[in-house]
């Protein structure tokens, strides 16, 4: 065994074994997997091989097309055949709410160059004869996806990381790591190895190799059961008729995969009440445990099964499978770095491990031998979840991810499980005002106010729904009134020091606020030109700086301040997240209002737009920042958090006859859409460069160096391919751009939606997206497909609404 | 004819058995657990003696804890009629077993008893012979083919030379080896079907039997482990070693 | 203490086995009288009590004691156990099928296919297909044991002295009767009990291939494994599967041939004693398991394979 590598992988399953694939193809051929038992022990060996190209996920969609082309020249590259019967997928609809969520992941598909096709229930029947189709309303197809040999697979990437000078350590357990200068000492049953990165891909064991270096890792298994039949008749005669393999089916409502196995049918439900496994972590000899099945928590799906394919019934049951499968608490994996240490990278929590084992180890390796990744990786960023998740809070949402697997992925959907954990004081305040709430980061947020009989209730769809009228309220409010809206989860901190002013100079790209009380956005892009982060920055005094962004964001953003903080102590970080509570107010009676609860000046000569003074509210001293995010005359007052309810009771006060009204984030993004205001995972990414996401007032590419510069600078003597537009889309009937919508010109795709709402102030549906360059002017007319339907769209001016923020700088 | 098929729940054939770190015996929390296979066999010749006429019910019984249960499900899913579930927790002897069948014999009255030959777990290959002794009746063991004459039945056996054809009278004991016939899979219908069927619940009490161990166990270990292989450079140095070194060609 | 050990013959000699067992119970205790029932068996009387570890050799003979029927050697096992403290046997067929109706007639819970004795009354067994040993500790006055002949050495045959008693033989049972029996000598070996098993996989590549396996197969009297790889990909049939979706198998030797070793196929054959392992890539899995491993191409390694084993002129039993 090495004593010393570049990479050391932790863990031999698919997904290690892909990760180390991929670095040696990078030409780190100095790079070693170290495996406790055998290769494809833990869940690798029993899962059931599918590869689903489905997923409503822009990055996870991304890393599932990249593997299924790998595992096909997987063969021709390494001499190992891995068993890809690429035998298509379909996937039924039964209900409308189906087919919608099917023609949203179409447009996806549409975007990132997937092949998917809609079927009828005749053409359904033609390919699976064996289905009963009479109930169905449609579906669609994945031509180029199946299954696979899942240890042949695994085998084969062994080879090809071998065959480039990679090293495989099985039957070594790794007992610790310690972290080194510039790297990291992993100690083995058989010896100590030092290395520069460390790769934690050792799936059941995440935890347990998180508590290793002291991360708390937010997977826990779940497990899940598969039944495997005796061969049927049928499947046998058509066999020997030479007939092909039916292919995977996916009865999406009755929740469950079903394909041919030897002459027989495999059938995997996601059920609900399937318990988390290995809780306290599996034993070390349970490489190949297997748990007891449970039929009888599968019986509603069994029912639904033999009611689309009756010859499933017919058959004996030869055996059922049921073993560990990694789940998180969003049911996408966690591939990235790890919070607060260096080099030490997390490729855990997958779910369809078979699939992301190709793409998520593609991307690792470009993060880690490039620098970093090449498709915007936030939809499994290991940072998206914060210190909240618990043990207890991880075994609930493990177990509603999985059995959500099937459940229509509604866009505006707020799963139930391990709610109000996160409140802000004012949570019951708003809750006796109406609001139906959502969480973000933990978070509970109001998203609406349920008012006038309305029910408290929230109302998914694809489409226009209960709450469209609320959300109408509340920006008609906004717009003639005042609104007031709970922003406490904003991520929140001070960047303080004698070095803060040099480093935060260098971090963003915009020119740092210069007089104390003033603010600026700010944009930390990655270091090759994309955009990582977005921060509203204050000036607090000489040395010391308030930085806001956004609340999913908290821990990602701080992990990246942190990692690039100089280490020699000048420049301190301070969390403030939790300590400062924010209540916006927002519209043009705003300055009434704050006239009414506070003595100090809220005039336009003596507080100025962009902004901040400490005033007092009440008798609660506040950060009052002129800035917001919906367009209109506001503040953001950012407050310690014990005062929040004395604020807040005091606005309310003050503005009853002002008609101050609460309003949710769903407004909000309907108001922001209307200013072509972005959002960092939409319109801001690390796949756009800034000038294409249309922040050009806010990058100075002469103000000296920052991280990104180079790489912006030579990517934009390269040319862009893409410019932010925004767009109003004309004959909207019952719904709105959600986003991904694919953008058409003379039939071609042009261009894709990054968010889309209807604008109430305008009185328009606007979306925002990115299309081609040369297309990219005001007044050019496109197409954009909503839901399966094409809809006239044309490309506005920039900020639609009050285009010269005479109502934000009144 | 009424046929009695005693069946087991053991440990899953697959499971890599692990022994408890203090050594007092095999986990078990958690652990896959299935029918005992040649009880599957013993169930299978039951019912198809049913299919071909030759007996009216099919009763089938298990002794052990509540899950046990489980097994006299899936036999009733394959085709017995009723169940029997004698609860009793922890580790029960076969001479116990073979007691608390005789009792359930007494009442049943069946005309055969079938059970595997021998349990996965224990290994001990006795239940069988031990309910004939108690019960007086003649024993066929390790059959791997049973054919009904009359009021007898003709049994080739498994034994070490070969096989033995004897005849026994009917009422008789007998013990399935795996080679007695292919159990089927029950079919998911089937197997919520047997969830309807009836299952009697008994204690050792309620038979007058007593279940209690009279074989302590002192330790579990396990046994040493496999030693690393070597790589040979040659076939002729394989096929040496083969005959010198490991003794088996 | 004295032991009663139940012989096995075939009434003109002794089974091997029997030695096995004597060695057994004389570990228990010296005192070690063995018990011949059978018909016309004095030959086999003489031999037991040349055998210097026997004490005292104990005949019954009758016509109905011929064929070894359980429901007649039982009950007079039981009575010529009166005066010992346990009765003994080897636990192979003839051991298994007698010595549990011995052991309830006698109200003993008996303990089987011991591998040690520790004391009179403590000794070690296998569990879960010898994947762990039990020590148990036996509390009825009189134990009925049987022994696994391969933990203990064949005892010496000549040299002892021993007197031979007769003893009345019992009352014919006629529940059961003995039809006959016949030695079996098919053309392979079943897989699930065969002595030696090679399988094949992938690596074979063809249907046609496989005819390098059978020869070898023929020559060690061994029975045909297969991969799932070499099922699915249609070089053989099914019912030859060795794994975790096919036949679970426990011989003596197993060779697997142009098989990587997936932990599927693993779990249904890691428990045979010797496992060879013919790959030419070195790196498979499946030579984490082989006590033997031979990294080279099987195409020429079977018949070099085949050419040794004719060199040997043994075909194995």
């Amino acid at each position: 065994m090495k004593s010393k590598a570049k990479v050391v992988v932790v863990g031999g399953g698919v997904v290690g074994v892909s990760a180390l694939y991929h670095l040696a193809k990078k030409g780190w051929s100095d790079v070693v997997l170290i495996e406790r038992k055998e290769l494809t022990s833990g869940s690798t060996w029993h899962a059931a091989g599918l590869l689903p190209l489905f997923n409503m996920s822009y990055s996870v969609g991304q890393l599932h097309k990249y593997a299924v082309n790998l595992y096909k020249k997987l063969e021709e590259e390494t001499g190992k055949n891995v068993g890809f019967s690429v035998v298509s997928n379909i996937r039924l609809a039964s209900t409308k709410d189906r087919m919608d969520e099917y023609h949203q992941y179409a447009g996806v598909a549409q975007t990132i160059g997937v092949d998917v096709k809609f079927l009828t229930p005749d053409q359904v029947k033609e390919i699976w004869p064996l289905c009963n189709t009479e109930d169905l309303i449609g579906a669609i197809q994945h031509p180029e996806d199946g299954y696979i040999q899942p240890a042949d697979l695994t085998q084969a990437m062994a080879t090809g990381a071998r065959n480039l000078g990679a090293e495989i350590y099985r039957n070594t357990a790794v007992v610790g790591m310690k972290q080194t200068k510039d790297g990291w000492i992993v100690e083995t049953d058989k010896g100590a190895i030092e290395c520069e990165h460390v790769i934690s891909c050792s799936g059941n064991f995440a935890r347990q190799t998180g508590k290793m270096v002291g991360l708390d890792i937010p997977v826990i298994p779940v497990e899940h059961q598969y039944i495997v039949t005796e061969p049927h008749p049928d499947i046998v005669k058509r066999k020997k008729d030479g007939l092909p393999e039916m292919g995977v089916l996916r009865d999406s409502d009755s929740r469950w995969y079903m394909r041919e196995e030897a002459g027989g049918l495999i059938l995997g439900p996601y059920e609900d009440g399937a318990p988390a496994c290995y809780v306290d972590g599996p034993s070390k000899d349970s490489e190949y445990e297997l748990f007891q099945e449970d039929l009888d928590r599968l019986a509603p799906h069994i029912e639904g099964a033999i009611h689309r394919v009756p010859a499933f019934g017919e058959v004996g049951v030869k055996k059922v499978y049921n073993g560990a499968i990694c789940y998180t608490p969003d049911g996408n994996p966690i591939v990235g770095p790890a919070w607060g240490l260096k080099n030490f990278w997390i490729n855990e929590g997958h779910s369809f491990g078979i699939t992301a084992a190709g793409g998520a180890g593609w991307q690792l390796a470009e993060w880690i031998v490039d620098g970093e990744p090449t498709i915007d990786m936030l939809g499994v960023e290991p940072r998206r979840f914060g210190d909240y998740v618990s043990k207890s809070y991880l075994k609930e949402k493990n177990e509603e991810a999985y059995n959500h697997v099937f459940k229509v992925h509604y866009p505006d959907e707020e799963r139930e499980a391990a709610r109000e954990l996160r409140t802000s004081p004012c949570y019951d305040r708003m809750k006796a005002l109406g609001a139906v709430f959502g969480q973000k980061f933990g978070w509970e947020r109001p998203n609406f106010f349920a008012v006038d009989g309305m029910e408290q209730k929230d109302d998914w769809s694809f489409r226009r729904s209960k709450w469209f009228k609320a959300i109408e309220k509340e920006c008609k409010n906004v717009k003639e009134n005042v609104g007031l809206l709970d922003m406490t989860a904003f991520a929140k901190c001070r960047i303080k020091g004698s070095g803060a002013e040099e480093f935060l100079d260098y971090l963003v790209a915009n020119k740092l606020p210069k007089k104390i009380g003033r603010i600026g956005l700010c944009h930390a892009l990655n270091t090759k030109g994309g955009v990582h982060s977005e921060f509203t920055i204050m000036k607090e005094a000489e040395g010391s700086y308030y930085l806001v962004s956004a609340g999913a964001n908290q821990r990602l953003d701080h992990d990246w301040i942190q990692k690039w903080m100089p280490t020699d102590g000048s420049v301190q970080f301070e969390n403030l997240t939790n300590s400062i509570g924010v209540l916006v107010v927002s519209g043009p009676k705003a300055r009434e209002l704050m006239t009414r609860v506070s003595r100090d000046d809220f005039s336009n000569e003596n507080f100025k737009w962009l902004s901040a003074k400490t005033v007092d509210v009440g008798n609660a001293q506040v950060n009052a920042m002129r800035v917001n995010f919906v367009g209109e005359l506001g503040w953001e007052l950012h407050h310690p958090i014990e005062y929040q309810n004395h604020i807040f009771d005091k606005l309310i006060e003050a503005g009853k006859d002002l008609g101050l009204k609460p309003y949710g984030i769903r407004a909000m993004n309907s108001l922001r859409l209307e200013k072509s205001y972005k959002l960092v995972g939409t319109e801001l990414s690390i796949e756009y460069s800034p000038y294409e996401s249309g922040l050009d007032r806010f990058i100075h590419p002469n103000k000296g160096k920052f991280i990104g510069l180079e790489a912006l600078n030579k990517w934009r003597e390269k040319g862009f391919s893409n410019q932010l537009v925004t767009l109003e889309v004309h004959n909207i009937e019952d719904a709105d751009v959600l986003g991904n919508n694919p953008i058409y010109d003379n039939g071609k795709v042009i261009g894709r939606a990054t968010g889309g709402d209807f604008g109430f102030r305008l009185g328009k549906s606007i979306a925002l997206g990115m299309v081609k360059p040369e297309i990219a002017t005001p007044g050019q007319k496109l197409k954009i497909d909503i839901l399966g339907k094409m809809y006239d769209c044309t490309i506005l001016e920039e900020s639609p609404y009050d285009p010269e923020n005479n109502l934000l700088r009144a | 004819m009424k046929i009695l098929v005693a069946v087991k729940r053991v440990i899953d054939y697959n499971v890599q058995i692990r022994v408890k770190e203090d050594g007092t015996g095999v986990v078990t929390d958690n652990v896959k657990m299935s029918t005992n296979p040649p009880d599957d066999n013993a169930i299978e010749e039951a019912v198809k003696i049913k299919e071909a006429g030759k007996a009216t019910e099919i009763v089938a019984v298990t002794i052990g804890e509540e899950k046990a249960q489980e097994t006299v499900r899936k036999a009733l899913a394959v085709g017995a009629d009723r169940g029997i579930h004698v609860k009793i927790d922890g580790i029960v002897e076969p001479l116990a077993v073979a007691k608390l069948l005789q009792k359930i014999v007494d009442k049943e009255k069946p005309d055969l008893v079938f059970m595997g030959k021998q349990a996965i777990d224990d290994d001990c290959n006795q239940t069988g012979q031990m309910l004939s002794a108690l019960l007086n009746w003649p024993q066929a063991t390790f059959a791997s083919k049973i054919d009904i004459k009359d009021n007898k039945l003709e049994i080739i056996r498994e034994i070490d030379e070969g096989l033995e054809t004897i005849e026994v009278n009917v009422p008789a004991v007998v013990t399935c080896d795996l080679r007695l016939n292919e159990p089927r899979y029950a079919s998911l219908p089937n197997i919520m079907k047997a969830k309807k069927k009836p299952i009697d619940e008994l204690s050792a009490a309620d038979l007058g039997v007593d279940a209690a161990p009279r074989v302590q166990q002192i330790k579990v270990e396990e046994p040493p482990k496999r030693k690393a292989g070597i790589k040979v450079s040659s076939v002729a140095e394989l096929v040496q070693k083969l005959k010198n070194e490991a003794k088996v060609i | 203490m004295s032991i009663l050990l139940i012989a096995e013959h075939n009434n003109k000699e002794l089974r091997p086995f029997t030695l096995n067992a004597i060695t057994a119970a004389s570990q228990i205790d010296s005192d070690v009288h063995a018990l011949l029932i059978g018909n016309n068996c004095s030959e086999v009387a003489k031999a037991l009590s040349e055998i210097p570890l026997v004490k005292k050799v104990i005949q019954a003979e009758a016509s109905h004691y011929e064929n070894f029927l359980p429901e007649n050697f039982a009950p007079l096992v039981v009575k010529a156990s009166e005066n010992y403290s346990h009765v003994v046997s080897s636990a192979n067929t003839f051991g298994k099928n007698l010595m549990p109706r011995i052991a309830a007639l006698l109200d003993t819970s008996q303990v089987s296919d011991i591998i040690k004795v520790i004391s009179p009354d403590t000794f070690i067994r296998p569990i879960y297909a010898g994947n762990a040993f039990a020590t148990v500790k036996s509390n009825d006055t009189k134990k009925c044991i049987t022994i696994r002949p391969t933990s203990f050495e064949p005892c010496e045959t000549s040299g002892g002295s021993a007197t031979v008693e007769k003893m009345d033989a019992a009352d014919e049972v006629t529940v059961s009767k003995f039809i006959k029996r016949e030695e079996v000598k098919s053309d392979r070996p079943e897989l699930g009990t065969a002595r030696v098993v090679i399988s094949g996989g992938r690596g074979m590549q063809s249907g046609d291939n496989f005819k390098l396996i059978t020869d070898i197969a023929d020559k060690l009297n061994a029975a045909i494994g297969a991969s799932r790889a070499a099922v699915d990909a249609g070089y053989i049939s099914n019912e030859h599967q060795v794994g975790q979706t096919g036949k679970v198998v426990v011989p003596d030797l197993y060779i697997a041939v142009g098989i990587s070793g997936a932990i599927q196929h693993l779990a249904g054959m890691k428990e045979s004693k010797i496992i060879v392992a013919i790959n030419k890539d070195g790196e498979a899995p499946i030579f984490s398991v082989a006590d033997y491993g031979l990294e080279a191409d099987l195409f020429e390694a079977l018949p070099q394979f085949l050419e040794e084993l004719n060199k040997l002129n043994t075909i194995q039993k």
